[in-house]
């Protein structure tokens, strides 16, 4: 426990730029089997490449990734782009969504305190969910207390929370984890380059940019979303 | 896209590689041309904007060691009718951001110290005066737009955003960074706003500090309430995590990093006036130029640690601020390199080299230097008086017109011989004053090295006990084959003297290089003094010539 502490603290005084943490909750259901998790896996990879390209976007944005297939994996806690592990993702077993999120609320909390206590602040985290399936804990207690932690997160502003739907995923009861203002998108056929690529275009003006106004604005996701007529 | 474009005098240059992209445009390289690269807009610049980049290409060969300026417009053709971009100076070196940060400073700048963040400190205060002297505001100041080369000289990039203002209207940088915005302008939209110098000293006094705190954002703490802050309400809320306990701030200082206390009282204060509540006042904020004087004059206060020969920091402290980091994270933020000492070499180590080098270890002898005797001419006497009475009274009474003529400029002359003679005492003493302080640095470093020998003395009586144990209980001595003294002792001791004459030598190198300028100061005195004196010299004579007894 004290060796992780003082491990982390190293980090940060080598490295005390703000923090943009961001999680991606990956759905890796066996459903995803197939052409689409190879997409999954390589749209990562390119995230991953584009925010290293970006010296001072490297320094301060942190990915950490959750799977759900079958069961809920930490597939990489929070890192900067430069260690991350390209984990190779396997699809199987059911789409436990509601632990997941669970799961990605505990673990960005533990991030939080872990900046709170290096005194390095931190820009609004993301949490990014993609799924083509429907949640099998829907209905659930876990899956009541995930809608809860989302809702609350969103209301106070301790995070952005961001629902892709793939293929034939559920948009209805992912809807439900989002907030009303910000519903889920639907993902044009399995174009995660584009999406990782405006993810990572988004990150960076989150954390860095701002051309002429104070709030930065997110590009359009018309490269990737299946827009409803 | 375009494979040719054209400068005014119209010559021609090839598009290279696409290496940067703005809001406004994306920057290439031209084929052939390491000193030169191209901006091409997105959207052509209205009137108004290209007004503003003719007036700053005036500029160019004025400030062009310290900002990226455009040297020439360019053109879609030879005959220059469509506009398309501009000719910037090509900037080597790394962003500033990789400096300030000890993992990216430490792959890019591996060798420097903290002497070389003081100076990049002081070089960015200098380029901040001679901007706004020259009517420029950066406005969009931030960590993405400051180069820094290998000599710690900086250059500003993004130079479309200066605000410049031309005798008929000012052309408003229109962009601002959150991060950077200072908090009387957190949340407005930019557009149109004009900025001020005490604007643009927040983002120098935030430069400054991310320098001198090895990357620490004066924003960034730990929540006294438990709190998080955005980094945009910290800084808006005015809360510099800092600033001491008593004034109530939100944030305290984050951990593994130098108290402000480290610094002298200037420095802090100027850190406080620049982020404190009522920092917003117009003037309020320290100036380019008091940070070069208090920059300057803490280079002047700097000494070496005696562990670690990389460690420089300013002497008011009582120990080294980096060793503090150390203990407290277990990261050493200025490293030695390699050849250095904190990795001991395995060879050489004899207790004979060690005597060689400690009676090396010896004072260097500096001298006060007086100036030489300067050949001066007197300055010409002052003009006579004209008009009709002054005529009058030179026929009627000559020796009193010419007291009159001449006992003003004498008087004047006096003045600024006693003025000239009391900056020679001074600038003399000023040496005095480096001399003494070489020597207490000198002792002081002897005194770290006492204290290490103190510890091999100690070890080595140690052993002897040891020994005398071991022999007392009839086993066998350990280590036998080892040397008189362990080997990680030996590797202490030539880390000390490494230290010491690291420190040493520091010290002189700083005081050959502060008594040349003090030197310099002198002689300047000095040939101001002769030149005053031979005034009042050649202004006597003429009086007395005209009236011996007078």
């Amino acid at each position: 426990m004290t060796d992780k502490l003082a491990f982390v603290e190293a980090e940060f005084v080598n490295n005390p730029e703000p923090r943009c943490p961001c999680i991606l909750l990956l759905d890796t259901s066996g459903s995803m089997r197939g052409t689409a998790i190879t997409a999954l896996n390589q749209g990562v990879e390119s995230l991953v490449e584009e925010l290293n390209s970006d010296p001072l976007a490297s320094d301060r944005i942190e990915l950490a990734v959750i799977t759900f297939g079958g069961e809920v994996q930490v597939a990489q806690d929070f890192v900067t782009p430069a260690a991350f592990l390209s984990p190779q993702f396997k699809a199987d077993g059911n789409t436990p969504m509601g632990r997941a999120v669970i799961a990605g609320c505990q673990l960005l909390e533990e991030r939080k305190h872990a900046y709170q206590a290096a005194g390095i602040s931190y820009f609004r985290p993301w949490m990014f969910l993609i799924t083509d399936g429907e949640p099998t804990d829907y209905n659930t207690n876990t899956w009541h207390k995930a809608v809860e932690l989302t809702r609350i997160g969103e209301a106070a502003k301790s995070f952005v929370f961001y629902g892709v739907a793939v293929n034939d995923a559920n948009q209805n009861k992912l809807n439900e984890l989002c907030p009303a203002y910000r519903p889920a998108e639907r993902l044009r056929g399995l174009n995660f380059g584009e999406l990782f690529s405006w993810l990572s275009c988004s990150l960076r003006s989150v954390s860095l940019v701002n051309p002429g106004i104070s709030r930065p604005t997110l590009p359009p996701v018309n490269t990737w979303a299946l827009l409803e007529a | 896209m375009l494979a040719t474009v054209y400068d005014e005098s119209g010559r021609a240059f090839r598009v290279g590689h696409q290496f940067a992209h703005g809001g406004q445009g994306a920057i290439f390289q031209l084929e052939k041309r390491d000193d030169l690269c191209i901006k091409l807009y997105n959207q052509l610049p209205d009137a108004q904007q290209y007004q503003k980049l003719r007036l700053l290409q005036n500029r160019a060969s004025n400030l062009a060691s310290i900002a990226a300026l455009p040297v020439s417009l360019a053109y879609s053709e030879e005959e220059r009718t469509t506009f398309v971009g501009v000719f910037l100076p090509f900037v080597h070196g790394r962003a500033i951001f990789e400096l300030y940060s000890a993992r990216t400073r430490l792959e890019y700048f591996p060798r420097v110290d903290f002497r070389f963040l003081i100076n990049t400190a002081y070089n960015l205060a200098n380029a901040f005066e001679k901007l706004h002297q020259t009517g420029i505001i950066i406005g969009d100041v931030n960590e993405q737009n400051i180069r820094i080369l290998p000599d710690a000289s900086i250059c500003l990039l993004d130079c479309d955003s200066f605000q410049i203002t031309d005798c008929e209207r000012t052309y408003p940088p229109n962009v601002g960074t959150p991060l950077w915005t200072p908090p009387e302008l957190q949340g407005m939209d930019l557009t149109g706003v004009f900025r001020t110098t005490n604007h643009d000293y927040f983002g120098l006094a935030q430069l400054i500090f991310l320098l001198l705190f090895v990357g620490r954002h004066p924003f960034a703490g730990i929540p006294r309430n438990g709190l998080p802050l955005l980094p945009e309400d910290a800084i808006s809320a005015y809360a510099f995590a800092f600033a001491p306990e008593c004034l109530g701030l939100p944030l305290q200082p984050p951990p593994g990093c130098p108290p402000l206390t480290a610094l002298p009282t200037e420095i802090q204060h100027g850190f406080l006036r620049a982020f404190r509540e009522g920092s917003a006042q117009p003037g309020a904020r320290p100036s380019a130029t008091e940070w070069k004087t208090w920059l300057q004059q803490l280079q002047r206060s700097l000494t070496v640690c005696s562990q670690y020969s990389n460690h420089v920091f300013w002497r008011g402290v009582p120990t080294c601020p980096w060793c503090g980091v150390i203990s407290e994270t277990g990261v050493n933020l200025f490293p030695t390199a390699s050849n250095h000492s904190s990795v001991p070499s395995q060879t050489n180590l004899s207790e004979k080299t060690f005597l060689t080098r400690l009676q090396n270890l010896a004072v260097h002898q500096f001298h006060i230097h007086l100036a030489p005797t300067f050949a001066v001419t007197p300055a010409p006497l002052p003009a006579r008086p004209t008009g009709f009475w002054s005529v009058l009274q030179r026929c009627l009474a000559p020796s009193r017109w010419r007291y009159r003529w001449l006992s003003h400029a004498l008087s004047h002359e006096r003045h600024a011989y006693t003025k000239a003679r009391t900056a020679v005492s001074q600038a003399l003493r000023e040496q005095q004053i480096l001399i003494t302080a070489y020597h207490e640095e000198f002792r002081l470093a002897r005194v770290a090295l006492e204290s290490a020998l103190q510890e091999l003395r100690q070890s080595a009586s140690d052993r002897h006990e040891l020994e005398t144990f071991f022999l007392q209980q009839s086993l066998p001595v350990y280590p036998s084959v080892e040397p008189e003294l362990p080997s990680s002792t030996l590797h202490r001791l030539q880390d000390a003297i490494t230290c010491c004459e690291a420190r040493v030598q520091f010290a002189q190198e700083n005081c050959a290089e502060q008594l040349q300028v003090s030197q310099a100061t002198t002689a300047q005195a000095t040939r101001q003094r002769d030149q005053a004196h031979a005034n009042v010299q050649n202004l006597l004579k003429h009086l007395r010539n005209s009236s011996p007894t007078g």
